[in-house]
Order: structure tokens, then C-alpha cells, then sequence
């Protein structure tokens, strides 16, 4: 998608009807507008959203209202007017688009203002010079930006950190799925499970014999238990993260208190320190279990080897075992009836005799394998036994390790607590770990509820995988019993393949992100910092501590912004790949076909600090293709100018005519003053697009 | 790398679907078509067109 234009008709602050046309991609790739804080910057970046979707974002104040306050005042009763925002794009293909939502504003009789819901229409130029008008606008628009990609393309800057909050997971995870049309495949899987599993299910129990009817009933049963599990664990974890944030929240207030910044400090290595140590030692336990169910029953076999050995060589004594004597060369010997030493063997000699015996032991081959085999396995075991005290006693010492040091964490950081919630110190810091203290236990509880409804649901999910295991190998009644049996078991092998896919290609796309958003943070970051996306979609710093790496907490706004936009710059990215690698989608409908996509940004440098707006306005171009960055002068600082000036393109000021006094400024552009602030006549404010020429 | 990985992936996708006899293939595709041309609107008769589409590929 590439903006071409937006035009606006008594829409919110814009009275009558004013153009904005954007630069396209290229070198000068950046459409710049500057305004006063409530001019309309907000509004703009709202005219898209409302355009594409009929929504606005969270910030935009009176928000079911778009008509113009001066239009709306001086509609007489019983007139109406149109108020619309048009968006010109083109797609991937380069064809141009127009798509319009328009509202009529009418004044009733007894002068109330009437809205009506507002209607999208979208059309096309196509190749060939004609325009069509298309019918399913909304379903047209969805596939070219999905509804729930636009909070990525279409954002207050000072806002987007929240992407790298603890509660914006779903948000992530949502777009990253959107993004791939992961979102089809785990419908697909859900509407198999939930709906045609089930009826399929019960069709069946009215043809199956008496087992087969009651391992559907328990299938059936263990499958509620399985989601109210899944629907626990959530609310449960969902409560760990609000329990992170609110610990975060306070930790960000107590390092703004002076004198406690550098306790803050301290505990905060010190819970990171412990935070290692817990991993260390669950690594060390693991390491354990695993040594014990592999080879623990070493630790118990020294009597059975020893016996045995002794077995072995007593054998070899009693001359059971003659070893190295073929049964052959005896046999040689009692034909020829001549020994090696050339004296005759007579028959019932003392000699032959003697030979026979030998004979008879030589037979016994295979006992003689065994023996040996036996032998060797024991010097094996030995040795095995011999590593598996080593390896124990190694984890144990290390156990131990672990385990006085975290004491000693544990101890040092109760002190720092305490001098931290110390009433006597402050007053403010004390409510504060308090605060604290209780948000850490209620992690804790909920931390330990998920992971026993977690092992309950790794119970249920066995259970379930062996009375499908019974349920496959019983049969059917009749006929039509096998027919429907066949069919639930496709549906279940069908089901299965779908949940395989997706997860390989949800972590497929998030390994490609990963990758993209460490080296996108590269490029702006001020620290050393490392940028990643968890298993889990959480956007995450780390640093380098003691040569391990360890989560940042109490990242400061401007960081998270900055690793906020290097995911949406991620994003842009991935997007434009899904029409490189799947063109087959392209014709597919309902499936988002990605391409390139523009960023609007209203406010991008409000929040960050002085080293950060420098890097992010020299960083920011490079983001995406074509980019919209709407800012105030005070935003506008002389370090964003002189790392953008050379990428715009276009440029407009949005002057703002209000009746307020002493308000009245100026921009300068270029060198020259532009007006910025007009003092009015009127009573109402409104404001005017400028294009700076 | 990211080429490399996305092969990968590909590949291992091409193997779950190895692992399905052809009518399961079928039903996985018809299912996918059905879901996703419903993906942006309500459509209470899904379960129903779900269901007369395992019925009609699996016999």
C-alpha cells in the first residue's frame, strides 16, 4: 500500500475540504506535518483509521463526533451536509485505489444534530483507464491492511511503547498471526475440534458398541476438563503479567526517588542474580532427575556384579571354560587318532578319554560367548557406575553451591528491602515496598496455581492421547458406524497436522522477526542493550551481566519506544516479504497478501530523550518505504531537522485559527516564517492544511 | 539464513502433509478454502459447511 493522498470535508478540526498529497517511496520518502498541540495531528492519523475501518484511536477525544464544530454550528435546521475522508493508495500491484466513508450530518427541527453511521466505498482504476466501483469495500480493504495490523502501521509515537508492555503480548502474538494467515489455520483447528469433532463424536456413540460408546463419553468429558484448564492457566498467567507490570510500575517510581536510586540498584542485581540462581538450580535438579531415571539403578547393582563376576571366574576355574579349543581340532585329533606329539590315542585309553571331556567342553560355544559378553558388560557397567557418582556427586556439589549462595541473596536482599520500606527513611518508599511486597506474593500464588493447572493439564492431554489410542482400535457397529468412525479419525489426523503447521509457522515468523527487530535496534539504540521477541511474543531487552545475559527491568520510555518501532519496522518488513515468498496468496481470496506498507506517525519524538530523538529521526526514514511523521515545533528540535530535512519530500503545516489571545506564533521552515497559531474571529477553532513550498 | 530457515520450515509443512492419506489432504485444503473465505465475516452455517465437507471427501 502506498498513500497517494488523503482528502478531507469537514472533518473534525478541517473545515470544507483540504488535500494532503504524500511523497512517495524513494529517497525523499517523508511527508512531514507540523502542528500546534490541538491542531489536528491527532485527527489526521484518525482520518485513516476511520476511513479504512469506521474506528479511532483510544486518544482521540469526542469521538463519535466528525463533523466539523463551525460546519455543524452553522447548519440550519433541517439541512444536512456530508462530512468524508477519501484515502488514495495503490496496492502491491501498483493499481490505484480510492476508498471513501462519507457520513451525512443533518440539523433536526428541534436543532439536534443527527449523525448517520457512515458508509465505506472503495474503487479501482484499473489498467485499462476505466474506474469500477467495488462491491464488499470492507472485505477488500481487510485483505489489503487487516484491521488488526493498522494499530502497527497507524500510531501515536508516544504511545507505541505500550507495544513493549507486559500487557500487549496478545497484541503482538495477534498481528505476528494476522501477518502469516496463521489466524486461518488455528480457526480452521478450532471450528474442527470444537463443532465437527464433537458431532461428529456423538453420531458415533448411537452406532459404536458399549466400549466404544463409554471411551467417547470419557473423551468427551476429559475434553471440557482440557479447556477449562487451558482457561485457567490463562486468567492465571494473564495475572502474572499484570503482577510483572505493576512490580515494573513501582520499581520506575522508587528509582525516581534520589536517595533510594541506588538500593533500587542493588536489589535489582541482586533479584536478577536470584533469578539466575533459581534457573541454575532447576537446570541442576533437571540434570538429576535425568541422571536418576537413566542410570540410577547403577547405584544399586554392586553386589549383582560382583556375584556375577565371581560366577564368571569360578566357570573359568572349575575348566567350564576352555576357552581358545576348537570343537574342531579335537575332533581332528580323535579321527586321526594321533596327539599333536605324534603319540597314538588308543581306544578307552586314559588319553582319549580325556579328549572326550574336552570334547564335551568345547561344545559349549555359545555358553563360552555369553561368559565373555558377560565379562565385558561388567567392566562397562563398572565404568557407567563409576561416571554416573561422578556425575551425581559433581550436580550435588554444585546443588549445594547454588543453594548457599541463594541463602546468602536471599539474606542480603531482605536487608535491602528493609532499608528500602524503612518508614523512618521514607515515608512514600515505604507504602511503596509494601506495595510491592504484596504484588510479589500475589505472583508468587499465581506463578505456583499455573503451574499445577499446568501438570494437571499435561495429566488430562496423556489421558486423552491413550483413549484415542483405545478409541482407534475399537470398532464400530454397522456400516455407517465404521463410515463416521473413518471420519473422525481424519478429522483428528487432519486437526493434528493443522496444529503442527501453525506452530511451525508461528515460530518461523517470529525467528524472522527476532532477527529483524536485534538488528533494526542496532541501528537507533543508545545502549548496549540487545532487542529480541520471546517464545511468547514479549518484546524483551537484555544486557550482558557477569558474561551472562539478563533481562533490563525499568526500561526508560524512550527505550521501549525505540524497541516498539523496531518491531513495527520488523513488521514492515515481514509484510513485504509475504508477497516475495507466498505470490500464491495473491489471488486468494480472503487472505492478506501483503506488500509494502507506509507509516503514519503522529508524535513520534514526543516522549524520548534528547539522545534518542537524534538517532530515532535519522533511523526513522529507513523504517519503511514512504513515512507520514506529524509533530509539534517543540518536538521538531534542531537535531530531527538536520537528520530528516534531506529525506522530505512533502510538507505541511496544519495552522490553527483560534479565537484564544496572545497565542498567535510562527514556524520557521527553510528560513522562512510560516504561520502557525492565527488569532480569529470567530469563536470556534479550525484549521487550515498549509503545504510548505 | 532467514532463506535457509524459511526452507526449512517449508519442507517440514511438506512432510506433516506426506504423513496424510490424499482424501486427508483434501478435507485439510477444503477446510482451509472454507475458513478462509469466511474470515472476515459471521457465517453461522460454517459448522454446518464444515461438516457436509468432511462428509463428502471422507467416505
Amino acid at each position: 500500500m502506498k498513500l497517494i493522498h488523503l482528502r478531507l470535508r469537514d472533518f473534525r478540526q478541517f473545515r470544507g475540504e483540504q488535500l494532503v498529497e504524500f511523497s512517495p517511496a524513494g529517497d525523499q520518502n517523508i511527508t512531514a506535518i507540523h502542528g500546534f498541540n490541538g491542531s489536528g495531528k491527532t485527527a489526521l492519523l484518525n482520518a485513516f483509521v476511520w476511513c479504512f475501518y469506521g474506528q479511532t484511536t483510544p486518544d482521540l477525544g469526542d469521538k463519535e463526533r466528525m463533523v466539523n464544530d463551525l460546519t455543524a454550528a452553522q447548519l440550519l435546521p433541517g439541512k444536512s451536509c456530508e462530512v468524508f475522508v477519501e484515502v488514495k493508495f495503490s496496492d502491491y500491484r501498483g493499481e490505484i485505489f480510492v476508498a471513501k466513508r462519507s457520513t451525512l450530518v443533518s440539523r433536526s427541527s428541534d436543532g439536534k444534530l443527527v449523525q448517520d453511521p457512515g458508509e465505506l466505498s472503495l474503487g479501482v482504476h484499473r489498467e485499462s483507464g476505466e474506474y469500477e466501483k467495488l462491491s464488499g469495500p470492507q472485505l477488500h480493504i481487510n485483505r489489503l491492511l487487516p484491521e488488526e495490523l493498522y494499530p502497527f502501521f497507524f500510531f501515536n509515537g508516544e504511545r507505541v511503547e505500550k507495544l513493549a508492555g507486559r500487557d500487549a503480548y496478545d497484541q503482538v502474538e495477534g498481528g505476528v498471526k494476522t501477518l502469516l494467515n496463521v489466524e486461518i489455520f488455528e480457526r480452521s483447528l478450532r471450528d474442527l475440534r470444537r463443532n465437527v469433532l464433537k458431532d461428529l463424536a456423538k453420531e458415533l456413540r448411537e452406532y459404536g458398541d458399549e466400549d466404544l460408546q463409554d471411551a467417547l463419553a470419557r473423551q468427551l468429558k476429559l475434553q471440557g476438563e482440557q479447556s477449562e484448564l487451558k482457561e485457567q492457566i490463562g486468567v492465571h498467567r494473564a495475572s502474572v503479567a499484570a503482577c510483572d507490570e505493576e512490580i515494573e510500575r513501582i520499581d520506575q517510581k522508587q528509582h525516581s526517588i534520589v536517595h533510594l536510586s541506588e538500593l533500587i540498584e542493588r536489589r535489582r542485581g541482586l533479584e536478577s542474580h536470584l533469578e539466575g540462581i533459581a534457573r541454575d538450580k532447576n537446570d541442576c535438579e533437571l540434570g538429576q532427575k535425568e541422571a536418576l531415571s537413566k542410570d540410577g539403578y547403577l547405584a544399586f547393582c554392586e553386589s549383582v556384579l560382583n556375584e556375577t563376576q565371581q560366577l564368571v571366574a569360578e566357570a573359568r576355574q572349575k575348566g567350564e571354560l576352555p576357552a581358545k579349543v576348537k570343537p574342531q581340532f579335537v575332533d581332528d585329533l580323535l579321527a586321526k587318532r594321533k596327539c599333536i606329539c605324534n603319540r597314538p590315542i588308543e581306544e578307552g585309553s586314559p588319553e582319549e578319554t580325556s579328549l572326550v571331556e574336552w570334547r564335551e567342553c568345547t561344545g559349549l560355544a555359545a555358553y563360552e560367548e555369553a561368559i565373555s559378553q558377560t565379562s565385558a558388560g561388567i567392566r562397562s557397567l563398572r565404568a557407567r557406575r563409576e561416571d554416573y557418582f561422578k556425575r551425581i556427586d559433581a550436580l550435588r556439589e554444585r546443588l549445594d553451591g547454588l543453594i548457599s549462595a541463594r541463602r546468602r541473596l536471599i539474606d542480603e536482599l531482605a536487608e535491602v528491602k528493609q532499608l528500602i520500606g524503612d518508614r523512618s527513611i521514607d515515608e512514600e518508599s515505604s507504602a511503596l515496598e509494601s506495595q510491592r511486597s504484596k504484588a510479589l506474593d500475589q505472583k508468587t500464588e499465581a506463578l505456583q496455581k499455573a503451574k499445577e493447572l499446568e501438570a494437571q493439564l499435561g495429566e488430562v492431554e496423556l489421558h486423552l492421547g491413550e483413549l484415542e489410542r483405545v478409541i482407534d482400535k475399537l470398532d464400530a457397529r454397522d456400516e455407517k458406524g465404521r463410515i463416521i468412525k473413518r471420519q473422525l479419525d481424519s478429522v483428528q489426523r487432519v486437526a493434528s497436522a493443522l496444529e503442527r503447521i501453525c506452530e511451525l509457522q508461528k515460530q518461523d515468523v517470529r525467528r524472522s522477526l527476532d532477527h529483524q527487530i536485534s538488528e533494526i535496534w542496532r541501528d537507533a539504540a543508545v545502549k548496549s542493550y540487545t532487542a529480541s521477541i520471546s517464545e511468547d511474543f514479549r518484546l524483551e531487552l537484555h544486557k550482558v551481566v557477569g558474561g551472562s545475559l539478563q533481562p533490563v527491568h525499568g526500561a526508560s520510555t524512550g527505550e521501549k519506544q525505540v524497541l516498539a518501532l523496531s518491531f513495527v519496522g520488523a513488521l514492515v518488513k515481514k509484510a513485504k516479504e509475504n508477497v516475495l515468498r507466498s505470490p500464491e496468496h495473491k489471488d486468494q481470496k480472503g487472505l492478506f497478501v501483503g506488500g509494502e506498507y507506509p507509516l503514519v506517525m503522529d508524535s513520534p519524538f514526543g516522549s524520548l530523550e534528547p539522545e534518542y530523538q537524534r538517532k530515532v529521526a535519522e533511523w526513522i526514514p529507513n523504517l519503511a518505504g514512504q513515512v507520514i511523521v506529524m509533530a509539534s515545533k517543540s518536538q521538531w528540535t534542531a537535531d530531527v531537522e538536520k537528520a530528516m530535512r534531506k529525506r522530505i519530500g512533502k510538507e505541511y503545516i496544519l495552522e490553527l485559527y483560534t479565537p484564544k489571545d496572545g497565542v498567535a506564533q510562527t514556524i520557521s521552515i527553510l528560513g522562512a516564517d510560516w504561520p502557525y497559531v492565527v488569532k480569529s474571529d470567530s469563536e470556534l477553532e479550525e484549521t487550515l492544511i498549509r503545504e510548505v513550498k | 539464513m532467514d532463506d535457509e530457515e524459511y526452507r526449512r520450515v517449508q519442507r517440514e509443512i511438506r512432510e506433516i502433509l506426506a504423513q496424510l492419506s490424499e482424501r486427508e489432504r483434501k478435507l485439510l485444503s477444503e477446510v482451509v478454502r472454507i475458513e478462509r473465505e469466511n474470515l472476515h465475516i459471521k457465517h453461522p452455517a460454517l459448522k454446518t459447511e464444515l461438516l457436509a465437507k468432511v462428509k463428502e471427501v471422507i467416505k
